[in-house]
């Protein structure tokens, strides 16, 4: 018995002219009124050794799988491997995208942190699992099958609905229909039904459907194929922007012409008093305390020039052959100090007024007493703690009442108080610039305090002098 | 016995286990109860109203989304300090409905309660559709739409990688993530009744159509031992992921400094409220649902009643989390963290904040109550007030922790355009719009998993 009428959309068979072979059987289908009786039908086929069969519900049947004898399926295997993959891959891209590719500096922390990696990792590990689940449930089950001979069964279509059924497939080499109706019956069956393999279509894919599927599969290769010519060739064309956002803004830039100003330009003079930055501190004498026309770049003099006569004002060639023959000679000698080359000017470039001596002596005593003592001697309160505490880096201060220091020139004096000097810090940061100089006025005056002939000083103040020197 | 009585099932009786199939269903009047709906040839007239309303307010939403993205995020009322305003507050608000859905599905069914056979499917559909809207807002409110992709750890003209370390960027993981999932397992579970839709078609096109999305699904026992397998794993996946979805989208304000925001208390607190917020929507939809669709002895009164208890429980998290805050804004002694909280109750958001409090603290208490948890019109008017009130929980966290932050030369007050309240409200009419395609076109109860629940397949089990 082909399948009956109920459904019309089954009905659609192609009239071939041509003579047709006896359709081919299927499956056999039995349907039983309720989850119990399939059950017990199911046990029954199954004591009889029939195998290439299965129950058909519209619901899962508690305990089914026993009595037909179905193997726990591996789909968990596979979400688990997946759900691994998952993790790894999204642990791997975080480390190489963030901490090895392009590494983000985000206040000092850690390039790859794992706790920081972990929501990320989590969400891909679930997408993974669960996108191959379902995937694995599906392939597993063989589907999607949209073609199956069980459709053309009428008896079959109630099986989503509210029918039971057992389906027994034909293509077992033991298939032996009148053992199975015999069985069929024996479990009381309520209708058994036949089915019948399809026969192959005599539709065919339609000649114009095809050349269209030709075009578009053409059209759809033009896009990656023009994408990858465009890579691969250099273009001379100014960048093409799909979408301007703010590339291009109506505004002048430095060097544009403008209609709108005489000179064509969009930029404008600088008008009259302008003071470049670098001119604030055009006075190398006042503000470095060098000579004027060595107010260049203090780091490429060298020592090479030491040798020159004295009170010449040498400035160092650091390209001279000079410089590396001297150094090749003295390679036992300690390395020269640069800033022994260098023109110092030796004239105060500040009044030299008693003005000036007092506010010298005043800041002198804020900034410079507490290490190099009062009077200059190096036996400040601090360094007088620091040798007390014993510590072992402390670098005496240099007393002021050397021969050294009296040679030196007040420009020199004045670069070791702005930029420090062994382990001294500059202060130029601290003290404005004629203060120093009123400084360097005050330290003169101490030096000159411990080393001038009675001879020198007023009439009137050498009674006050406490201990004359015993010649 | 008069006819309400039949269709009450909340009554405890002890010892018996009260039914949840109600009026001596068996699985051939399930399936037609269920196919009818999508099968007669034209909906009632009340779905073409519906449908008209709501697919014009979506109209009106893609139309001010499209004005948004030419113009630029200027038309919403975002600005300094408070630039996060409607935007997001709306993004965690769907976030947050969609989550109930799958809670039902995966959590229920893990606890094998099966009384969540009746509306997962329904349930379902309400996530992936508030999930849909959800995914609306942060999308727009990058500004610059184009570029979006830049948001994916894709290679770029930036030469650039995403910042995995941001918050920002977990959530796009997380609700790309909860929409794929949650996508899957709505559909898996659909192919056994699409199947039912497919061997039922009467048309060429249904059969095609329902045959294609079926794929060929036979309900053999092989079939259903891994489907029930994958069903399974997938509940099981789906748990952690929708309690670490709305964790994550708790970290964008949680992992940031502001007083009022950087707690811990957020997390659980996000999701209790998310769920709280969800099954509240799940109860306004389904009631005029079971009423519209003939479904009262599929989702009967102890379902509603059961969802209001859930009800119950969350909102009283909810607030256990208010006084919590509270307390510990107090306890810490960090006097930012106490002006924030004394600023939402005293300061220029308080409408928005008691609007909150009566809403979200007060109104789920009324379920202790049997008659307002069993009635049906007393519920939706209480979930209505719940979602009402979760809203404004969402904006009141996010609004007032912006508008006064550290430093008080820098407090503004906020208030949206007409845009941002345009544009929420046509969220709506996209979610609704949805809504009433799925009730036309797709089986809205899991036939397959209520058979396994009513009466006349348990009297005469397997075992």
């Amino acid at each position: 018995m082909t399948a009956t009428m109920t459904n019309p959309a089954t009905r659609e068979r192609h009239e071939a002219p041509a003579p047709r072979e006896a359709p081919r059987l299927a499956a056999v289908i039995a349907e039983f009124p309720s989850a119990s009786a399939v059950t017990a039908a199911a046990r029954k086929l199954r004591e009889a050794g029939w195998t290439n069969w299965d129950v058909h519900s519209p619901f899962p049947i508690h305990g089914i799988d026993d009595v037909i004898g179905i193997q726990p399926t591996r789909l968990p295997w596979i979400t688990l491997c997946s759900g691994a993959t998952g993790i790894v891959v999204a642990l791997l891209m975080q480390w190489w995208m963030n901490a090895i590719d392009y590494p983000f500096w985000i206040s000092g922390k850690p390039f790859f942190g794992l706790p920081a990696a972990v929501p990320v990792a989590f969400e891909l590990m679930i997408l993974f699992a669960a996108i191959s689940t379902l995937l694995g449930m599906l392939l597993l089950n063989g589907l999607p099958r949209w073609s199956n001979p069980l459709f053309n069964s009428s008896l079959f279509l109630r099986a989503t609905s509210d029918r039971f059924l057992i389906c027994v497939s034909a293509d077992d080499p033991q298939f032996d229909r009148a053992a199975l109706d015999e069985v069929l019956h024996s479990c009381h069956a309520t209708a058994i039904d036949e089915c019948f393999a399809s026969e192959p279509s005599q539709t065919r894919f339609p000649a114009a459907m095809k050349g269209a599927l030709a075009v578009l599969v053409v059209l759809a290769m033009v896009p990656p194929v023009l994408i990858a010519q465009k890579r691969s060739t250099i273009s001379r064309e100014p960048r093409f922007h799909a979408i301007a956002d703010m590339d291009f803004q109506p505004k002048f830039k430095a060097q544009r012409a403008s209609t709108i100003f005489a000179d064509g330009r969009a930029m404008r003079p600088q008008p009259a008093g302008t003071v470049a930055r670098g001119d604030l501190r055009a006075d190398a004498g006042l503000y470095k305390g060098l000579n004027t026309h060595t107010s260049g770049n203090l780091a490429l003099h060298d020592a090479g020039d030491q040798q020159s006569a004295e009170g010449d004002v040498v400035v160092g060639d650091i390209d001279s052959k000079r410089v590396q023959t001297k150094l090749v000679s003295r390679v036992d000698a300690p390395p020269a100090d640069p800033l022994d080359s260098m023109s110092w000017i030796s004239t105060f470039p500040v009044p030299v007024t008693s003005k000036t001596m007092k506010r010298g002596q005043e800041r002198y005593n804020i900034y410079c007493s507490t290490c190099h003592g009062l009077a200059g001697d190096g036996d400040g309160l601090v360094t007088r703690r620091a040798l007390e505490l014993e510590q072992g880096t402390w670098v005496k201060p240099t007393s002021f009442h050397t021969d050294n220091l009296r040679a030196m020139p007040v420009g020199r004096i004045f670069h070791s108080v702005s930029n420090g000097v062994r382990k001294m810090p500059g202060y130029a940061d601290l003290i404005p610039v004629e203060d120093r100089w009123a400084i360097v006025l005050y330290v003169r005056a101490l030096q000159q305090s411990r080393h001038t002939d009675v001879k020198e000083i007023p009439a009137d103040l050498v009674p006050q002098l406490r201990d004359l020197p015993r010649e | 016995m008069a006819p309400a009585n039949l269709l009450d099932n909340s009554v405890e009786a002890p010892g018996v286990r009260a039914p949840l199939v109600l009026g001596g269903h068996n699985n051939t009047s399930v399936t037609e109860r269920i196919c009818q709906i999508a099968e007669v040839p034209k909906p009632p007239k009340a779905w073409y109203i519906a449908f008209a309303i709501s697919s014009s307010v979506t109209a009106m939403l893609f139309g001010l989304v499209g004005y948004l993205i030419l113009t630029g995020i200027g038309v919403w009322g975002n600005n300094a300090p408070v630039f996060w305003a409607w935007d997001i507050v709306n993004f965690v608000f769907w976030v947050g409905i969609g989550h109930a859905g799958t809670l039902i599905s995966a959590i229920l069914f893990l606890f094998r309660q099966n009384w969540r056979t009746s509306i997962n499917r329904f349930a379902e559909a309400m996530t992936i559709f508030a999930v849909v809207c959800a995914g609306l807002f942060p999308t727009v409110h990058v500004g610059r739409i184009w570029v979006i992709y830049w948001l994916l750890p894709v290679p770029n003209q930036q030469a650039i990688w995403p910042n995995f370390r941001s918050p920002l960027l977990w959530d796009v993981f997380a609700v790309s993530t909860y929409a794929t999932v949650s996508l899957l397992f709505w559909y898996m579970g659909m192919i056994p009744d699409l199947a039912t839709f497919r061997d039922r078609a009467t048309s060429r096109w249904r059969q095609a159509l329902y045959g294609f999305l079926s794929l060929g699904w036979t309900g053999s026992a092989r079939q259903w031992h891994r489907y029930e397998k994958a069903y399974l794993l997938l509940a099981a996946l789906a748990t952690p992921l929708v309690l670490s979805v709305h964790t994550v989208v708790s970290f964008d304000f949680a992992v940031s400094q502001l007083p009022g925001w950087h707690t811990t208390i957020f997390p659980p607190y996000f999701v209790a409220g998310a769920v709280f917020s969800g099954f509240a929507m799940v109860v306004t939809l389904m009631v005029p649902a079971r009423a519209f669709f003939g479904l009262r002895e599929l989702v009967t009164l102890r379902h509603l009643e059961n969802m209001n208890k859930i009800i119950l429980v969350t909102g009283t998290m909810v607030g256990y989390a208010y006084a919590m805050e509270f307390f510990t804004a107090w306890y810490s002694g960090n006097r930012y963290e106490q002006f924030a909280f004394i600023n939402r109750a005293f300061g220029p958001y308080a409408w928005a904040y008691w609007t909150m409090v009566t809403c979200n603290v007060v109104s789920p208490q009324l379920f202790w109550f049997k008659k307002i948890r069993t009635t049906p019109w007393m519920m939706v008017i209480v979930c209505v007030f719940v979602n009402i009130g979760m809203w404004f929980e969402r904006f009141v966290i996010t609004v007032t922790s912006l508008s006064r932050d550290f430093l008080p030369s820098s407090w503004g007050y906020y208030q949206p355009t007409w845009i941002d309240i345009g544009m929420f409200t046509g969220s709506f009419g996209l979610f609704f719009t949805l809504f009433l395609l799925f009730c036309r076109y797709l089986p809205i109860v899991a036939m397959a998993e209520v058979k396994t629940v009513i009466p006349e397949n348990h009297l005469a089990d397997a075992h």
